[in-house]
């Protein structure tokens, strides 16, 4: 009555065939070192440091085109931008700027004047008084603006009394906001009634609204690198005891190698792809290398009982039993994970997508390597079969409870 | 495998009543969940600011800074008490973790060792009330030449207060943005982080973090009592108390001293009463004393960005440069007050290594598209097992949706921050939490094969199959423990969900499952198995 994927006697030569998966793993491993280090990763601010705006145009699809020429002109250095998931999303990459935090805080401002029609990075920031109105100031900006533009576009707002003014020598446009509280409020209700009215007001005046703004200094990238090597280093280690503890030596040298391969061929996929590599793939890493394992533990368990049941098997004959005897288990489960991590492909929107590719991809290889790489590798080491035997043969299922 | 004792039945049952009692709050509106009474489980997720938006700000204080200003405070009081002893002396400089300087004179060599001794050499680092070590340490050449080295713990200690008060004077600034509610943490040697939910223009945070605050040292006039709308008189202000609005001050505009002339203030105790010690410079010192000695049985004012923070009576003059603030403290008031005179003005510059600002609708956005994969790989699961396994499929299926609810359930109970990758988290969960039972399911299939009846080919599965499961899982846990210690943020967040969803995948597979299986098992008495 259930469907069977894997046909029950499934017998297929995955030891026979070892030397063809070696060589294609070796292919493989030689294109992602080649790739990884000739290529370079496409590191994310999280580790190179620099700024990182996603923007949504406000009228359909943005024009990247323009948006680039008007960020080029102001000088801040390497300036990337590409569409972000949908095409009114754009995301903007500008490298670290020279100067301390205050160089970094005021480039923002002058992106963000780049999208606006008034331009305030180079005025001082409205203050709040209590029972005063709050004044910002700026130069009109952006070709075709005039006072009557952005009168119009605060006249949507529906606050009260806020008059717009330029002062026709210096140019500067004046935009007064009276108190957008009423006396009773608190200091802090008030603090916040206005700040809300005047994010308002400079969200109208925008042609794009910020989605995301990250800043991320040099200092703290290297840090999050280290911690990242780290985690990968140590979770390795860590699996590596615990299969050696739990099997013998050869079989946490096999998984490791296995769990190796799996983590460059990841890093691979994403030098090849230019996929931005961030603090979320090093997450992606290692859950790539724990879902490989837990894989690979499967099988591995199947060899240490295929041992001791049958003393006399050759061990390729074994080996390729015992991968057999679990593959039904190792293609539904992988089945399972990929439909899930395939939803979050399609589904989870564009600021995981990369992260979501990566663990598709590391489901595939973490599947392939637990099956023709770590338990073939096994060969190679010799396994002692006397170390199992210690262990009493498994008695014949206790009778049952009912 | 197949028998559960009846209390093993109850302790799965509540298990799972419970899940879903602590699930429950997270379909309700905030305004719902508020009304539900204490005494059920009343709170939702808590949601990391990248999915309810808000700025994360990582401050990093210049300890520099604060080692600089400490060398120059203990140069300032070497000079001064040479000074006052009528020692002359050269080429007082600083030099490594110290000063150092020369006597003109040999024959005041042993004068200017006891005179610093009694006084620069007899200051301990940290509070009385915690106790510490030496500041500094003396030592004199024959030559005449002198080196005042501050400790290493006293220059560890100084730093250490500097980062506390940073994180004080941030708390106080960040609530004059409003309604938010901050969360400030130190981290590691010599940062805070700053996250405030909702914030999404960090640059006014920015602002307010460059600003310094203002704590002067006022005479209260005591002319007129203080009342609410009064006209102060000429050369005074009216001010409310810190603690209590409502109390009124009517303080003296002119400034007696300067919060920036005080170096120190600690909780002590003297008489068994907790006060609050304070020092100046020597500058400090001497305005102080000026107008103490002035002032004798009159109320002195301190004040902080505007509020009074306590307005103590001067009992004697205060010649020293330090004096005592008492008035009804306990330990706790006094560690704060000693803590705020402290962090009048920010110690040492802040500089942000780290910004990061979601706005609200991105959040919204990647809550809901986030919500919309988690569900749709439920299903596309749910079908696939049910296809793969028919009726035993169909039991983990239940058992899945299970470990939802105590996945979320258990969210809910730790308050652990749910992130982006987080959620990412839960729908990896979904895909590997039905691996336990296909383990399990794979090997009663084996079992059936090898020609075992219905009952006893279920439990030799069950009992195989459990050994692979723990391995397994045990060592995806390691991974995601490393994780957890090296992660920061939205990571640590993934690595919470992924080892929250192992444990309840292996509970919900190994037990929820199982008793359905012996349930319908006893009912059915199956001749053969439906797998």
């Amino acid at each position: 009555m259930a469907l069977k994927i894997v046909p029950d006697n499934i017998n297929l030569a995955f030891v026979r065939h070892r030397k063809i998966y070696f060589a294609l793993s070796a292919v493989l491993f030689t294109a992602a070192v080649a790739s990884t280090f000739l290529q370079g990763l496409n590191f994310g601010i999280d580790f190179k440091g620099g700024i990182l705006i996603e923007a949504r145009n406000k009228t359909g699809p943005a024009d990247i085109g323009a948006m680039r020429a008007q960020l080029n002109a102001l000088g801040l250095g390497e300036v990337s931008l590409q569409t972000f998931g949908e095409p009114n999303d754009v995301l903007i990459r500008v490298e670290k700027q020279p100067g301390g935090e205050k160089a970094q805080t005021q480039a923002i401002r002058r992106i963000k004047d780049v999208f606006s029609f008034l331009a305030t990075a180079n005025e001082v920031e409205p203050k709040f008084t209590r029972g005063q109105p709050m004044v910002l100031k700026g130069k009109l900006n952006r070709p075709g603006t005039t006072v009557a533009t952005i009168e119009e576009r605060i006249a949507k707002l529906s606050l009260s009394g806020v008059t717009v003014s330029r002062d026709a020598a210096s140019g500067t446009v004046q935009i007064v906001l009276p108190p957008q509280y009423s006396s009773s409020d608190t200091e802090n209700e008030a603090i916040d009634k206005q700040n809300a009215a005047l994010t308002k007001i400079r969200d109208a005046l925008s042609i794009v609204t910020y989605r995301r703004t990250e800043f991320v200094g040099p200092q703290v990238g290297k840090e999050l690198i280290m911690s990242g090597v780290w985690a990968v280093v140590l979770a390795l280690f860590g699996i590596l005891l615990y299969v050696w503890f739990r099997f013998e030596w050869q079989f946490s040298v096999a998984a490791i190698l296995a769990l190796t391969h799996d983590i460059l061929l990841t890093l691979g996929f994403f030098a090849e792809l230019e996929l931005e590599f961030n603090l979320a793939t090093v997450a992606a890493v290692l859950t790539i290398a724990g879902y490989s394992i837990n894989d690979t533990v499967v099988v591995f368990d199947r060899v240490r009982e295929n041992l001791r049941k049958y003393k006399k098997m050759p061990l390729p004959e074994l080996m390729n039993k015992s991968i057999n005897e679990t593959l039904s288990r190792t293609v539904l489960t992988s089945v399972t994970t990929l439909l899930a991590v395939l939803a979050l492909v399609i589904l989870g929107g564009q600021v995981i997508r990369d992260f979501s590719l990566a663990l598709v991809w590391g489901v595939i290889i973490g599947t392939y390597s637990s099956i023709c790489l770590a338990v073939p590798i096994l060969l190679y080491f010799n396994i002692r079969r006397d170390t199992f035997a210690e262990t009493a043969p498994e008695t014949e299922g206790r009778a049952p409870a009912e | 495998m197949v028998h559960f004792p009846r209390w093993q039945i109850v302790l799965i049952l509540l298990a799972c009543v419970l899940g879903l009692g602590f699930a429950a709050p997270n379909v309700f509106s905030e305004k719902q969940v508020a009304s539900i009474p204490t005494w059920l489980p009343h709170k939702k997720i808590n949601l990391g600011l990248d999915l309810r938006g808000g700025s994360h700000l990582l401050l990093k204080v210049d300890v520099n800074s604060v080692f600089r200003e400490h060398v120059a405070s203990v140069a300032d009081s070497v000079r001064g008490e040479l000074r006052s002893a009528r020692i002359r002396f050269a080429g007082l400089r600083v030099e490594g973790k110290g000063v150092r300087f020369r006597v003109r004179d040999l024959a005041d060599l042993e004068k200017a060792r006891e005179k610093l001794r009694s006084t620069v050499g007899s200051a301990t680092t940290g509070s009385l009330l915690s106790g510490g070590g030496r500041e500094v340490t003396i030592d004199a050449g024959a030559d005449g030449v002198f080196r005042v080295t501050l400790t290493d713990q006293a220059i560890r200690a100084r730093q250490d207060q500097a980062i506390e008060q940073s994180i004080e004077v941030v708390r106080r600034r960040v609530d004059e943005l409003g309604t938010l509610e901050p969360i400030i943490q130190r981290q590691g040697d010599d940062r805070i982080l700053l996250q405030v939910p909702g914030l999404e223009d960090p640059e006014r945070l920015k602002r307010i973090l460059g600003k310094t605050a203002k704590m002067t040292f006022h005479l209260v006039d005591q002319s007129e009592v203080p009342r609410k709308g009064m006209r102060p008189p000429p050369g005074t202000m009216l001010l409310p108390g810190d603690q209590d609005e409502n109390q009124l001050y009517l303080i003296k505009k002119r400034i007696e001293v300067g919060g920036e002339d005080l170096v120190d203030a600690q909780p002590t105790l003297q008489d068994g009463q907790a006060v609050v010690s304070f020092r100046f410079n020597s500058r400090g010192a001497r305005r102080f004393g000026n107008t103490t000695r002035r002032n004798v049985g009159k109320p002195f004012a301190i004040v902080l960005d505007g509020k009074v923070i306590s307005a103590p009576v001067i009992r004697e003059p205060i010649l020293g440069g330090a004096g005592i603030i008492s008035g009804g403290f306990n330990t706790k008031t006094a560690g704060d007050l000693a803590l705020l005179l402290r962090a009048g003005a920010l110690p040492a510059p802040l500089e942000p290594l780290e910004e990061r600002t979601v706005g609200a609708s991105l959040g919204n956005d990647s809550i809901r598209q986030g919500e919309f994969a988690s569900i749709i790989g439920l299903v596309l699961v749910i079908v696939f097992m049910a296809g793969a396994y028919g009726r035993f499929g169909l039991m983990a299926n239940v058992a899945l949706t299970a470990n939802m609810v105590l996945l979320l359930g258990s969210l809910s109970l730790l308050q652990a921050t749910l992130t982006l990758p987080g959620i990412a988290g839960i729908v990896l969960t979904i895909g590997m939490a039905v691996d336990a039972n296909v383990l399990i399911f794979e090997r009663i299939r084996e079992e059936v094969r090898s020609g075992r009846t219905p009952i006893s080919a279920i439990d030799a599965g069950y009992r195989r199959a459990i050994t692979t499961i723990i391995d397994s899982n045990l060592t995806t846990f390691i991974a995601a423990l490393m994780l957890f210690f090296f992660g920061s943020g939205p990571i640590k967040g993934f690595a919470v969900t992924l080892s929250i969803g192992l444990a309840t995948s292996m509970f919900s597979a190994i037990m929820i499952t199982r008793l359905m299986i012996s349930f319908w098992l006893r009912r059915k008495r199956p001749a053969a198995l439906p797998i």
